[in-house]
């Protein structure tokens, strides 16, 4: 189960309906007894060589950047959002390849940049994505 | 030692160490040994099959290992191995459903074996029904209602109030239109999500290489045998899957041909089953012999069964294996149909390498032309007032004499000698009995010397001394 703070998920809708391609970033946190906690996120430059509308990438600079400062606060990184344009909140076939267990990975998907869906994963030991449940809190 | 950078994930497995000092001449002795010292790294480091996974980077310095040499990339006592986490992904598919779309197919996706993969399917696939009939209808309807994304129909008629106890896609105020044009209205009023392409148009050995090009998957809804073959050699010859399924009277029959399977075999087809058409006249078909309503309804749900399967590979095709079902008995069999030898399309000696015309191959034709009728009614008024027609009579003279209406009398058996006799530039109304040798008449008189202005006198002189009957009574 991943918690997100209502105020905090729709920062993140109007940040990612802001971007004209498909956007990304990390979810930082702490863990709770049930799960992990959103306690903020931090968008990142999507680096992908190939189609933007469609890919998204994270260069390990980026992400040696966030760990960084993850130690710095006593964060931990929950894992990952990005969007998927015109396509439904769940993970495709690259997701799956490039899914790091453990990891939350929150898709938001916009219908013509509008916001439509949003839903969570996490690659299981079988490299099979199981749905998370996403709870709000105040 | 070569140092190693561990992200944050994985320190669970390292006693929260951030780096650890490992021995290995390469990249591939460094992952090894620290999987043997960290032994829950090891899923993480290796796939299944021995590999680096894809959600790995690995760095020596500042070059990511791939732009190296991948795992044989050689290690210094000094260098610094970082593992990182790669991050990335996106919405690569190429079909793509809106929300309210996975609301609607939501109890197919739900389907563990069916699932969104094979919704994506039917969306991108492009299905050829050719006949929206008594067996299109309930296939058309299930294919539109399950979301293929592009169907095509392929009918010539218009409907007709004497199709409405079967043809179930059509009502009462579609009497009158083309079927094409009433299936594609009534099919987007069930899925707007999909594309609806009407021919309306006679499948033929002009068009079918043509029409069928455009799809990927044909279902045969036609009721006769020149337009069965037709639409058997065209999907031969152009290597697509024919859904077939036919009906008589209280039998049906449902099998898929030509189609390849994951094993890369073709099944057989319609020429496997059926080497030779039926002598003409034997097997009548449903405007002849008659059809119990419901019985294309089953079939053609059946068949529509059997389309979606073979878009979506989930199960097994009825290929090879011929399905009949009695309505009467309940009863279901299921033949098994294997390729032959012989079959002039894809045998051992193929002979076909093009369409031919198939009904002077059946000795049938394709279509029951209906052709122009007049009523009794209309017929007196246009007399009544002084419209100029010719007036012909096919009867034998005997039956002339005992009662006529005055028309000129060319029997039946003589008409096509007589042909010089009938006029070309006005309406010629041509009389028998019951009306059926004057249409025999007007047919062989349109396909001889193509007349374009005989009337069939509708229920012959039967009607016209009924009609007269009844104007005596009601004085």
């Amino acid at each position: 189960m991943i918690r997100i703070p209502f105020k905090l998920n729709q920062d993140l809708i109007a940040e990612i309906r802001s971007k004209t391609e498909e956007s990304c970033g990390f979810l930082l946190g702490k863990s709770f007894e049930n799960g992990q906690k959103v306690d903020s996120f931090m968008p990142i430059k999507n680096s992908s060589e190939g189609d933007k509308s469609k890919l998204f990438t994270i260069s390990a600079q980026d992400y040696l950047n966030a760990e960084q400062y993850v130690d710095q606060q006593g964060l931990i990184l929950i894992g990952v959002y990005h969007t998927h344009i015109n396509q439904p909140a769940m993970p495709s076939e690259l997701d799956i390849e490039f899914a790091f267990p453990d990891f939350y990975y929150i898709i938001y998907s916009l219908v013509n940049f509008a916001f439509s869906e949003v839903r969570c994963w996490r690659i299981d030991s079988q490299r099979e994505f199981r749905e998370e449940k996403i709870e709000y809190s105040l | 030692m070569p140092k190693i950078y561990i992200p944050t994930p994985l320190r669970k497995f390292t006693g929260n160490l951030s780096q650890v000092e490992i021995q290995g001449a390469t990249i591939a002795e460094v992952l090894n040994n620290l999987s043997t010292d960290f032994p829950g790294l090891k899923n993480y480091l290796f796939s299944a099959d021995g590999k680096i996974p894809s959600f790995i980077n690995i760095f020596v310095g500042e070059d990511d290992i791939r732009n190296l040499n991948s795992e044989k990339t050689l290690v210094e006592k000094e260098s610094v191995i970082s593992i990182v986490p790669a991050i990335a992904g996106g919405s690569v598919d190429d079909v793509s459903f809106s929300k309210n779309e996975l609301a609607r197919y939501h109890r197919h996706i739900i389907i563990p074996e069916f699932g969104l993969e094979a919704q994506k399917k039917l969306k991108k696939s492009k299905v050829l029904v050719i006949g929206s009939g008594g067996l299109g209808s309930p296939l058309l309807l299930y294919l539109a209602a399950a979301g293929v994304g592009h169907i095509g129909i392929v009918d010539f008629d218009i409907v007709e109030d004497s199709n409405l106890h079967r043809q179930v896609l059509f009502g009462v105020s579609d009497l009158g239109k083309p079927k094409v044009e009433a299936a594609k209205e009534r099919l987007e009023s069930i899925n707007p999500y999909i594309q609806i392409k009407a021919h309306n148009t006679q499948f033929t050995s002009q068009n079918a290489m043509e029409l069928v090009a455009e799809y990927d998957v044909i279902a045969d809804g036609t009721d006769n045998f020149p337009t069965r073959y037709l639409v058997n050699d065209a999907c031969v010859l152009s290597g697509k899957t024919n859904v077939y399924a036919s009906i008589f009277q209280f039998e049906g029959q449902v099998t898929v041909f030509n189609y390849v399977s994951k094993a890369g075999e073709r099944g057989p087809n319609y020429r496997d089953l059926y080497d030779a058409p039926p002598p003409a006249g034997l097997i009548p078909n449903c405007a002849e012999g008659g059809v119990l309503g419901v019985l294309p309804g089953i079939i053609g749900s059946l068949q529509a069964l059997e389309v979606i399967k073979v878009i979506t590979d989930v199960g097994e095709p009825l290929s090879g294996k011929l399905y009949t079902f009695d309505a009467l008995s309940f009863q279901s069999r299921t033949f098994a149909i294997k390729r032959r030898d012989t079959n002039p399309l894809n045998g051992k000696n193929p002979s076909l390498f093009e369409l031919i015309d198939y009904e002077q191959f059946c000795g049938m034709k394709a279509v029951d032309r209906k052709g122009k009728e007049i009523k009794v009614e209309d017929f007196l008024l246009a007399k009544a007032n002084g419209e100029d027609f010719q007036l012909i009579d096919v009867r034998e003279p005997e039956e002339h004499l005992e009662k006529n209406m005055g028309g000129e009398l060319i029997p039946l058996g003589t008409i096509m000698d007589h042909a010089i006799k009938i006029e070309t530039d006005k309406k010629v109304v041509i009389y028998c009995r019951s009306g059926k040798r004057s249409s025999s008449a007007i047919q062989q008189l349109e396909d001889k010397f193509g007349f374009t202005n005989l009337y069939n006198f509708k229920g012959g002189i039967l009607e016209f001394v009924d009609f007269e009957n009844s104007k005596l009574t009601e004085k």
